[in-house]
């Protein structure tokens, strides 16, 4: 052996060898590091599993599952700056800097929140400071002094770390923020150019698409001229304005439209993305949003308040921001009330057999069925893809003694006969208004009957929040038709939170920092006047909370009304 | 793009760059450490002493307002209460009472921390309360999930409710604010017919201290030494 392969060759071999296994460990290490650090920073276990030990405001001990760092620094590490405290950004960029405080980052902290005494101190207190290493960072951690020796406030609390965590700590934190030149148009962020996308599943009709669209187009068409006025005369604008127009582009919006059956659409949209990355996609439409939201998910990209009845509620997604729980919220809602009467007979569900109805109907079954002796039985009756609905099929329906709840779209619904004069039997009707599209479109007068209640995911007739009449009035203004006012207005609103979050964003083109802002600004009167109430929190991804359940009678005053 | 800076540390640090001269780098080290000492000096006599982290203050007119005021709350392990018949045990014992929710993110978790920390020195001495100003989405298994996190004993009672009933409770006792993420740090102590406010996050001791200096003024001694 030794005489047909050269020794110096083996050698050589060996250390190729091993130079192999070292770099692919260190790989593995630095891999490992990076988790142990996000576990640490997210979770505030140690590299051993175990919860880190924390000092709070000088002597409250506490752990790791009550306090870490993403609780104040934000999972995005660019900090808070709302409410009573101030809590800096420690993104590897910053952290591993010199620091020297920009007015445009902390604008919003300076002269827009709230301010209480502390934080006023805190942020007009901010000052430059030397770079962080990782044994300055372990020094601030255990013990609050800063990089340049100065002690921190006790808000910011002590922690005890080894030496595990300390180095993964420090290999995630440089993670953070660390968007560069080169990363940047991998997300859709270009030197000139934002791109976004929105989508639309294949049972979105032309007509819906066209109003969404045309609310899309006049939103772009004024921000990007504006952008180019801001930017023809950047010292010009009074004040404080010129500060942000560096960090504006020019917003462009790519129409993913997605065909066939939704096992196709993961594999459609990674081609979407591949031929023009977007850094968020905005509202669309679709009924069912699964493959999507996981696409999202997958690939860390926001997915901002689509039009769907169907989010997906199981587990709850970092990036896809909902509306509402959809159907999975009326069903609770309607019951809630249900069982709340004294009195009810059973429910039957109506609904065609393969449509987002059926998913209604479940969902219904497992909220009822979670009670321990379910107070409200109910039963199913299918209606199969092909079969008509028409007075044959009504008539022994309505004779049984029973709680009817519809969940049938707006054709089918149309061909319940007339219920005025008819000898009901049962009580009441429950339909849900989204599915049957009442919001867009209003049922002709005598269509309203006491025993008809609507599952009303929507501000009370007459008692919408103002700023209805000024989102109607936008969009007139810009000449969009409105045949669609819902999605319409929907939106809008995604429009306007994407356009504050952009602009306190500026050049930090972080997507979980994006999300935070929104977060945090949805509950800022961006409501467009369709909602009672809107808000999100951390890690809340539903906007709109509560639907209530509205008898026909009040809808036909204001019917009259109008 | 302005850059707009407190110090002008960095210029100096160019300028320092540039001396590539061992010596004249040597000179100029000793020279700029010496004026980072003096400005270093100056600096910390222009601090102002240590800045208390809180601040307590007596409110005077909404006691009544406030607490007589019909406003039904729901418990998270159990039905509905008045909010006046909750708070009229404090004749007898002190109410400590936070504005919480459950997502809240920087703020919240330190103020409960807090409760955490000094409930166990208040057993049978104080009553702990904590109501959401977020109740449509704090509903009471998500309160409960709360307390239990944060081991709260059972003089720590969490609440929820309709949502306007709760800004009604905020607007009373000046703290509502548009939007539930600009949430400040408040803890309001209740005692003998008197509401005091808390702003800020102190320590245990602070607290526990603050509370005894409240009750020695408003001559509640259930909490004396022993
Ligand atoms: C309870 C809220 C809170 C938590 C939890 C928290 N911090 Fe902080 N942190 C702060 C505040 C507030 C400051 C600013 C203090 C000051 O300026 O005096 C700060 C400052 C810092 C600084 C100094 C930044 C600078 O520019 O000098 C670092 C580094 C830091 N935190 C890292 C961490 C890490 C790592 C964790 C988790 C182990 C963590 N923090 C957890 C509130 C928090």
């Amino acid at each position: 052996m030794f005489d047909r392969e050269p020794l110096i060759c083996l050698m050589i071999k060996a250390t190729m060898l091993f130079l192999l296994f070292f770099l692919v460990m260190s790989k593995a290490t630095l891999a490992n590091d990076f988790q142990i650090g996000k576990r640490f920073y997210e979770k505030g276990l140690l590299a051993d599993g175990t919860p880190v030990n924390v000092v709070l405001q000088g002597d409250i001990e506490a752990d790791g599952y009550l306090i870490n760092c993403a609780s104040c620094h934000r999972s995005s590490g660019y900090g808070d700056g709302e409410g009573g405290n101030y809590v800096p950004p420690i993104t590897g960029p910053v952290l591993f800097n010199d620091y020297a405080p920009e007015r445009q980052y902390i604008f919003r902290n300076l002269y827009q929140d709230v301010q209480t005494p502390t934080t006023r101190a805190q942020v007009h207190g901010l000052k430059q400071r030397a770079a962080y290493t990782e044994q300055l960072l372990n020094r601030v951690i255990t013990s609050g002094i800063n990089s340049d020796g100065e002690q921190l406030s006790p808000q910011m609390p002590r922690f005890m770390l080894d030496k595990a965590t300390l180095k993964g700590l420090t290999v995630y934190l440089k993670s953070l923020g660390a968007q560069n030149q080169d990363s940047l148009p991998k997300i859709g962020v270009e030197p000139d150019i934002l791109h976004f996308a929105t989508i639309f599943t294949p049972d979105v009709n032309l007509a819906e698409k066209a109003a969404i669209m045309a609310v899309f187009n006049a939103y772009f068409k004024r921000k990007n001229l504006n952008t180019i006025a801001a930017q023809k005369k950047p010292n010009y604008s009074s004040g404080y304005k010129s500060d942000f127009v560096y960090a504006q582009r020019q917003w462009q919006l790519h129409e993913w439209q997605l065909t066939g059956s939704a096992e196709q659409w993961t594999k459609q949209l990674a081609a979407f993305y591949q031929a023009q990355p977007v850094f968020s996609i905005l509202g669309g439409k679709g009924q069912r949003w699964q493959a999507i939201h996981e696409f999202c998910e997958q690939r860390s990209l926001p997915c901002l308040f689509p039009n769907t009845p169907l989010p997906v509620t199981a587990k709850t997604g970092e990036y896809t921001l909902y509306f509402s729980k959809g159907l999975q919220g009326e069903a609770n809602s309607l019951a809630t009330y249900l069982e709340s009467l004294a009195d009810v007979s059973p429910v039957l569900q109506i609904y065609r057999a393969n449509s987002v109805g059926e998913v209604a109907a479940e969902f219904l079954d497992k909220r009822l069925s979670k009670k321990q002796s379910p107070k409200v039985i109910s039963s199913h009756l299918i209606v199969t893809e092909q079969q008509m609905l028409d007075a044959a099929f009504w008539k022994p329906v309505l004779v049984q003694k029973k709680t009817l709840v519809l969940w049938l779209n707006r054709d089918d619904f149309a061909t319940l006969p007339s219920l005025n004069g008819n000898n009901l039997k049962q009580a009441s009707i429950f339909v849900s208004a989204s599915l049957i599209d009442l919001k867009n479109k209003p049922l002709s007068h005598q269509r309203y009957n006491k025993a008809l209640s609507f599952i009303w995911p929507w501000a009370l007739p007459n008692h919408e929040p103002k700023r209805l009449y000024r989102a109607r009035a936008w969009m007139r203004s810009r000449g969009v038709p409105i045949t669609h006012e819902l999605e319409q207005l929907n939106t809008f609103f995604v429009l306007n939170v994407v356009d504050y979050a952009m602009h306190d964003l500026l050049d930090r083109f972080s997507r979980k920092y994006s999300i935070e802002i929104i977060e945090r600004i949805t509950e800022n009167g961006l409501n467009p006047g369709l909602y009672r109430t809107m808000s999100l929190g951390p890690k809340q991804r539903f906007a709109v909370r509560k639907n209530s359940i509205l008898n026909a009678s009040l809808l036909m005053l204001k019917e009259s009304n109008r | 793009m302005v850059r707009w800076k407190i110090f002008g540390y960095r210029g100096l640090g160019a300028v320092y760059a540039i001396k590539n001269d061992l010596a004249k780098q040597r000179l100029f080290s000793v020279f700029f450490c010496g004026l980072l000492f003096i400005l270093g000096v100056e600096q910390s006599l222009a601090v102002e002493p240590n800045k208390p982290r809180y601040q307590i203050r007596e409110i005077q007119n909404t006691l009544d307002e406030a607490f007589t005021q019909k406003v039904s709350l729901i418990e998270a392990n159990g039905g509905a209460v008045q909010f006046s018949d909750l708070v009229a045990g404090h004749k007898q014992q002190p109410v400590i009472m936070q504005f919480i929710f459950t997502s809240c993110a920087n703020v919240c978790p330190v103020m409960s921390t807090i409760l955490r920390a000094v409930q166990k020195d208040l057993v049978g001495k104080a009553q702990l309360i904590s109501i959401s100003i977020d109740p449509e989405f704090d509903d009471a298994d998500e309160l409960q999930d709360y307390a239990k996190k944060f081991d709260a004993q059972s003089h720590w009672r969490f609440f929820t409710g309709e949502l306007n009933d709760i800004i009604r409770l905020q607007k009373q006792v000046d703290i509502y604010q548009q939007n539930k993420m600009r949430h400040q740090a408040v803890t309001f102590f209740l005692l003998n017919q008197r509401l005091f406010r808390l702003d800020g996050l102190p320590s245990k001791e602070d607290t526990l201290a603050e509370l005894d200096k409240m009750l020695e003024e408003t001559q509640l001694s259930v909490l004396s030494p022993g």
